[in-house]
């Protein structure tokens, strides 16, 4: 009788728990990071995009400055490819609770981020955070529009921050075939997808530099229509 | 070599010779002028696929991508430049009454056309460099550098050629280039050589050339079967060395069938030439 | 005849035939040409000269037979042999958009090395000198032809084959070009073979000449003895005319072919020239004039029709 009642009790505080406040956590662990910059390091393993390792520098100022400087061509991620720690906020999203689980040797839990605001996103999240250092360790981007990303998370510590050394993002997207003659081996076509890996790794990270708004002028990737 | 010499000095006598090098000239500054641009259109265009899920920093519209688009159309006008000389180096001669003058000189006839052919193909390696040379230089001025990305639509996928292997590979290009359009020209040549006048061997060239890319390019069944047997279907085999990683394999394959093709066109012209009656 | 066995031949014909599909243009031509001749290969249109001459030219492949010149097989040694040969066939045609110059620096040069003194000292020798260094798109086409010469005189050949070389040329300009001719067989001794249709010219320059018809040699000779061989026509002044007319007509070597105005014309067998004369003035007869009307012109007419036998 005590068990069953220890288990409904826990039950009942599972109910209750506010699942945003894991958010919460996130943003205050972060909120002395103003904004930082460091060597950034990609590597594509995709079958679309044969390239070789690029090398750049990233610029980040919270709340949602960004900018990549490469003397070279540069790819990047525009999904889970860099931390912007005020990306997940909780007022922007609604937060459902999932699951309980064990990452990595540590406790975590999965949340599932809906936007509130449908017109400005409608990205839907899966994270697994590290409950015992408030660390967001996997994103998961939700099917739309067929796109499937998922970004895994290592940590190290630099001036105090705990910030990511290591994203691991496995993208599964659908290629946009140039118009005009498209096979014609069968009766119906199936679209052709991009599927593989591509791993960033951050270095040399300063934190706290102050960053003004002159490094960020300019800081448009190719304008594509 | 004192044949060829005369040959090439004849070749490079008649101003419509020239004709060939001004119009490339025109088409690359045209070219290049309505890429700048449309600069922005190109891009979408190219990186359609991936635009939704990266972000694409760089100089990607750079002088060497500029030159590799260019050079995708290389089969298009440069066999008709081409043609314009390779079809009419033996032809002319007999319009004009100059083989007369030339087959009752000491030289054998079968030294007479090796010159001429030799001198064809002279014509079009220095065509094609010519157009190399106005591409990468007009195109780095305008477009700046930068590494090179492949966009191949067909096959759905991007090549990244750091920049500091492009200009290498970019010469083993140019020259798989000039071996491709070489055999456009022992065609024409082969052509000139049955002819009585140019127009025929000219015309009769491009409708090989044209009709066989259009064949080579149905994407059914029946014309990819036929599409190992058309020439035109290794003429792109220069594309390959900016492909990652390279297939040589590929490239001797396609360099050797359109190595054959030069020999056997070649061959029967030298047979007609050397044998046959000069009525004109 | 002329006794020509101590002459070198410079070229020679064997059985030289040439078939197109199934009609001969040239049939089993035997054909000798002296050093220092100037042959003259006569024949109507279609006859097979140029078809001849372009054989020895090496522009046409023989059906049959074989060409020496100077004594060597011209297909087992042609570079050897026609480095010391030169011609034109039909109209001389050149590199039109370059200069006289320059056309002739690069025919010349196929055959060996030419100076710039060579090029302009043949330039004078036909008086295109002064045009040097113009493009031969702006010549006439007598300065055409006579630019063929030049080409033809460049590296000093010892044969030089010339197919129909005034045609399209003024009087003034045949004349001259037969001088040349005339003159580089004597001074140059060059030996030379010539087609043409102009019968008067050939009289007044081939030394030896051949007659073609229909693919078949059908005469080959000096100038002088082939017509030797043929009746002469004479146009005669004699008084009194009665007399010499019954005179004339008793003898068995003389036609009347008609008397009037006071004048007889007569056709006299050959060999019997000098005895009419010596006939008329024995039987007191004057002689007044003596023309007599004996052409090329005649002979190529009539032999060319098969009505003598040769």
């Amino acid at each position: 009788m005590a068990g069953i009642l220890f288990l409904l009790s826990s039950e009942l505080i599972q109910a209750q728990e506010d699942p945003g406040r894991y958010l919460d956590l996130i943003e205050k662990k972060y909120s002395d990071v103003k904004d930082y910059m460091a060597d950034v390091n990609v590597h594509f393993d995709i079958e679309a995009l044969k390239a070789p390792d690029m090398q750049a520098k990233l610029y980040y100022r919270a709340p949602d400055k960004m900018k990549v400087e490469s003397k070279r061509i540069f790819f990047f991620p525009k999904e889970g490819g860099y931390f912007n720690p005020s990306l997940f906020k909780k007022k922007d999203f609604d937060v459902r609770f999932l699951e309980r689980l064990i990452y990595d040797g540590r406790k975590a839990v999965r949340l599932k981020l809906t936007p509130t605001d449908t017109e400005t996103s409608n990205k839907v999240y899966v994270l697994t955070i590290d409950t015992e250092r408030n660390l967001i360790r996997e994103i998961k981007i939700s099917p739309s529009e067929g796109r499937e990303i998922k970004a895994a998370v290592e940590y190290g510590m630099f001036n105090h921050f705990e910030l990511p050394t290591h994203i691991d993002l496995q993208l599964d997207i659908p290629s946009d075939e140039p118009s005009g003659m498209k096979e014609f081996t069968q009766f119906g076509q199936k679209t052709k997808r991009i599927t593989g890996k591509v791993e960033i790794t951050y270095s040399n990270y300063k934190v706290n530099v102050g960053l003004t708004d002159e490094i960020f002028k300019d800081a448009e990737p190719h304008r594509l229509k | 070599m004192k044949l060829f010499w005369l040959e090439t000095y004849k070749t490079f006598s008649r101003w419509r010779t020239y004709i060939s090098f001004g119009f490339i000239a025109l088409i690359v500054i045209m070219t290049e002028v309505v890429m700048k641009l449309s600069a922005d259109e190109i891009l979408y265009r190219m990186m359609r696929s991936f635009q939704k899920d990266f972000l694409i920093f760089g100089n990607v519209l750079n002088g060497w991508f500029i030159t590799a688009f260019i050079m995708n159309s290389l089969h298009i006008h440069i066999p008709f430049f081409i043609t314009l000389v390779a079809g009419d180096i033996v032809s002319s001669e007999a319009t004009a009454g100059t083989m007369r003058l030339l087959l009752i000189r000491p030289p054998s006839r079968s030294k007479i056309i090796t010159a001429k052919y030799l001198t064809t193909l002279f014509y079009t390696t220095g065509l094609v460099i010519f157009l190399a040379l106005i591409c990468i230089t007009l195109g780095l001025l305008l477009f700046g550098h930068g590494d090179l990305m492949m966009n191949y639509q067909s096959k759905l996928r991007i090549v990244f050629i750091p920049e500091a292997e492009v200009p290498l590979r970019m010469l083993l290009a140019f020259t798989a280039a000039v071996w491709s359009m070489t055999v456009v020209a022992s065609l024409a040549f082969l052509f000139s050589t049955l002819a009585e006048n140019s127009i025929g061997p000219i015309i009769g060239t491009m409708a090989v050339v044209i009709v066989f890319l259009v064949l080579g390019n149905f994407p059914f069944d029946f014309f990819r079967m036929l599409s190992p047997y058309l020439f035109t279907t290794y003429m792109i085999f220069w594309q390959r060395f900016l492909d990652d990683p390279i297939p040589w394999q590929e490239i001797a394959r396609s360099a050797l069938i359109l190595g054959l093709h030069n020999i056997g066109l070649f061959s029967i012209a030298f047979v007609v030439f050397t044998r046959k009656d000069i009525k004109s | 005849m002329q006794d020509l066995s101590h002459k070198e031949v410079v070229l020679r014909t064997v059985g030289l035939s040439k078939r197109f599909g199934k009609r001969w243009a040239a049939k089993d031509l035997n054909i000798e040409v002296h050093r220092g001749d100037v042959f003259c290969f006569l024949g109507p249109n279609g006859a097979g000269k140029s078809t001849t001459i372009r054989m020895i030219l090496t522009l046409l492949m023989p059906t049959a037979g074989s060409i020496e010149i100077f004594g060597i097989n011209l297909y087992k040694n042609r570079h050897a042999v026609l480095s010391q040969v030169c011609g034109i066939v039909e109209k001389p045609d050149f590199y039109l958009y370059l200069s006289a110059y320059k056309n002739l620096e690069i025919l010349g040069s196929m055959t060996r090395s030419v100076r710039k003194e060579e090029i302009m000292e043949v330039l004078d020798v036909v008086g295109l000198k002064s045009r040097a260094f113009e493009k031969v798109k702006t010549f006439s086409h007598g300065m055409k032809q006579r630019l063929g010469i030049a080409q033809a005189l460049l590296t000093e050949p010892e044969l030089i084959i010339l197919d129909e070389p005034t045609a399209g040329l003024d009087p003034q300009g045949m004349k001259e070009v037969r001088g040349l001719i005339k003159k580089l067989a004597s001074e140059k001794e060059m030996t030379i073979f010539l087609s043409s249709h102009l019968l008067s010219e050939v009289e007044l320059v081939a030394t030896r000449m051949a007659v073609i018809n229909r693919g078949e040699l059908i005469a080959q000779g000096s100038v002088s003895d082939l017509l030797d061989k043929e009746p002469v026509e004479y146009s005669i002044q004699v008084s009194p005319l009665d007399s010499a007319i019954e005179l004339l007509r008793k003898l068995p070597w003389v036609e009347v072919l008609s008397a009037e105005d006071g004048k007889i014309e007569l056709r006299v067998e050959p060999g019997h020239a000098s005895e009419l004369n010596r006939f008329l003035v024995s039987n007191h007869i004057e002689v007044l004039s003596f023309y007599p009307h004996r052409t090329l012109e005649d002979f190529f007419l009539k032999i060319t029709e098969g009505t003598s036998e040769i």
